[in-house]
């Protein structure tokens, strides 16, 4: 039975997790080694977000974008806010830029700095925040908006 | 089949045990007590996620805080040792701005006169106004809000600084987006918002004006502000020069100086960013004018926080030193002196544990003692603020979930 079990848990973790992350779910310790799982051996982009921030709604509407024109674009949107009071609001801008079909996280009540530590040490918070990742899972982080062009070169799409 | 069920099951469990993870730790939250033996029920500070702390002019310590669209205040007489019944102001319920660098301001006059200005956010994303309150009675009745910008406009209106003089004369600061909002209606673009003041007396039930200051500040920093020796006002804030880039720059508004009224810019660090820092200074300008002056940058000339002063307001300026540790995450500079006293505070993370530093110089800000830990916190962090009455220092930092930590310095 526990054979069963422990089996039933590694089959869990490889049914459920791809589409857990497809959803809003919670950013936690295990999130970006996680993903870079998933992506092992693939250019991705991880893009990091605040509903307070003008410049991060420019950038979902870029993504919006490129989502349209690209079905499985390797791009994971993370909501840095960690505000109860702020869910409902990244909820309608993940909705309203149609990006509910890209994987997107957040951090968690009252966890921002937690989190962000988690991401990246040497990270101070400013927004938008981008970590291109390599096929290795090698990242370079930038700051700020990004271009179209920088984001298609990366991922090489058109 | 059996084993698809447990499948289903488990993959049910981990999710409902993710949103039970959750939702225990709001639940947690509202068990969690601080140092002050207070639980966090809806309305006590401790819930709070931002604080502002003020010393009245005779002596008293208040701290401001809002919470579920109200706003609450408490009163220390023993400069926050302890701190009275927890009162709610008598305003209508408003969507107040109160995290990260929005919070409500408090103020006092020499006249039982408590003023409140806050920045509350409208219906549409990044709109908002300015909004003022103003009780003669010693914070018994608050009047009736009045919002301050005057454009009528349903656009940007935030990050709001007040200062009060000892007979009511009220300024008020701001970031304003009314020009960007007009230019965008034209098909033009622009970048960052209007520095705007606004002035007015309610003592002498005097309008407030309306008045733009500088064009092209960052949008997401709070703006710094002290009275000069001949109380003119100095504002210190995160402007946008040239392509995005982000440094502090400083005004006087001295009518006999009128070019310290021109953007000064004061750091030299060229930080490239198009984007939010989350990131203003701080400002404090002692007996003989000089200004000290504190920021965060993380430009390719200059990372982490720097102190400098200046003794023409600006136009010139000691050469910055270098404060805290960069690759600790030393962020949220504080700056504030009395009697050639500087102090400086800001916090450090290592992932886990926030810990407030404080550097302190004796000679007016030429050297600087060994930096020192005041206090630590596993839970959040505020930034952290120095309240000078003249006399004495404290420092106020607040921690969400884990409470409202004063100390004199």
């Amino acid at each position: 039975m526990k054979k069963l079990i422990s089996i039933g848990y590694i089959l869990l973790s490889l049914l459920v997790v791809p589409n857990a992350l497809a959803a809003d779910i919670p950013f936690n310790a295990s999130t970006v080694a996680d993903l870079k799982n998933l992506y092992h051996g693939k250019k991705w982009l991880m893009v990091l977000w605040s509903v307070e921030c003008p410049p991060c709604i420019k950038e979902l509407a870029l993504l919006e974008k490129l989502v349209d024109q690209n079905i499985d674009l390797p791009v994971v949107v993370i909501n840095t806010d960690g505000d109860l009071s702020l869910y409902a609001d990244r909820k309608d801008l993940i909705s309203q830029f149609n990006l509910d079909s890209i994987k997107s996280y957040y951090f968690t009540d009252g966890q921002t700095e937690a989190s962000r530590f988690l991401v990246d040490a040497s990270w101070f918070g400013e927004l938008p925040r981008s970590y291109f990742f390599d096929e290795q899972g090698q990242s370079r982080g930038r700051s700020g908006l990004l271009s179209k062009n920088v984001i298609k070169q990366w991922l090489t799409i058109n | 089949m059996k084993f698809y069920l447990l499948i289903i099951s488990l993959g049910l469990l981990s999710i409902s045990t993710l949103n039970a993870a959750e939702h225990n730790h709001v639940k947690m939250a509202k068990k969690i007590t601080n140092n002050e033996a207070t639980k966090c029920i809806d309305e006590a500070v401790i819930c709070a996620k931002t604080v502002t702390t003020t010393f009245a002019p005779n002596g008293d310590l208040w701290r401001l805080w809002s919470i579920n669209q109200y706003m609450y205040y408490q009163v220390s007489e023993d400069n926050g040792n302890s701190f009275g019944k927890v009162q709610r102001v008598n305003i209508a319920a408003e969507n107040i701005s109160a995290r990260n660098e929005n919070r409500p301001k408090i103020a006092f006059d020499q006249h039982k006169g408590v003023y409140l200005s806050w920045a509350i956010s409208g219906k549409k994303r990044f709109t908002g106004d300015i909004r003022f309150s103003y009780s003669s009675d010693n914070g018994n009745v608050f009047s009736q809000p009045v919002t301050i910008n005057n454009d009528g406009i349903v656009t940007g209106h935030s990050f709001n600084e007040m200062i009060v003089s000892p007979t009511g004369d009220v300024s008020i600061v701001w970031l304003d987006s009314r020009y960007a909002y007009q230019k965008r209606k034209e098909g033009k673009k622009t970048n960052g918002s209007e520095l705007y003041l606004a002035k007015g007396n309610p003592r002498e039930n005097s309008l407030f004006t309306n008045e733009a200051l500088a064009r092209g500040t960052c949008v997401c920093c709070r703006i710094a502000i002290d009275h000069d020796e001949n109380a003119n006002l100095a504002i210190f804030w995160r402007h946008i020069f040239g392509d995005n880039i982000r440094e502090f720059a400083l005004i006087t508004l001295d009518k006999s100086k009128p070019e310290l009224r021109k953007v000064n810019q004061i750091s030299k660090d060229h930080w490239y960013l198009e984007g939010c820092p989350h990131q203003g200074g701080g400002i404090s300008i002692d007996a003989q004018n000089r200004y000290h002056l504190t920021w965060y940058n993380q430009g390719d000339k200059g990372k982490g926080i720097f102190y400098a002063y200046s003794d023409d307001a600006g136009k010139s300026l000691s050469t910055p030193i270098s404060v805290g540790v960069n690759n600790r995450q030393a962020a949220h500079p504080h700056v504030s002196q009395h009697n050639k006293i500087v102090d400086i505070i800001w916090t450090e993370f290592d992932g886990k544990v926030h810990t407030l530093w404080h550097q302190q110089s004796t000679d007016r800000g030429e050297s600087f003692m060994e930096a020192k830990v005041l206090s630590q916190s596993t839970s959040g962090s505020d930034r952290p603020f120095i309240v000078s009455n003249g006399n004495k220092s404290i420092v106020s930092w607040h921690r969400f979930r884990s409470g409202h930590w004063v100390s004199e310095l």
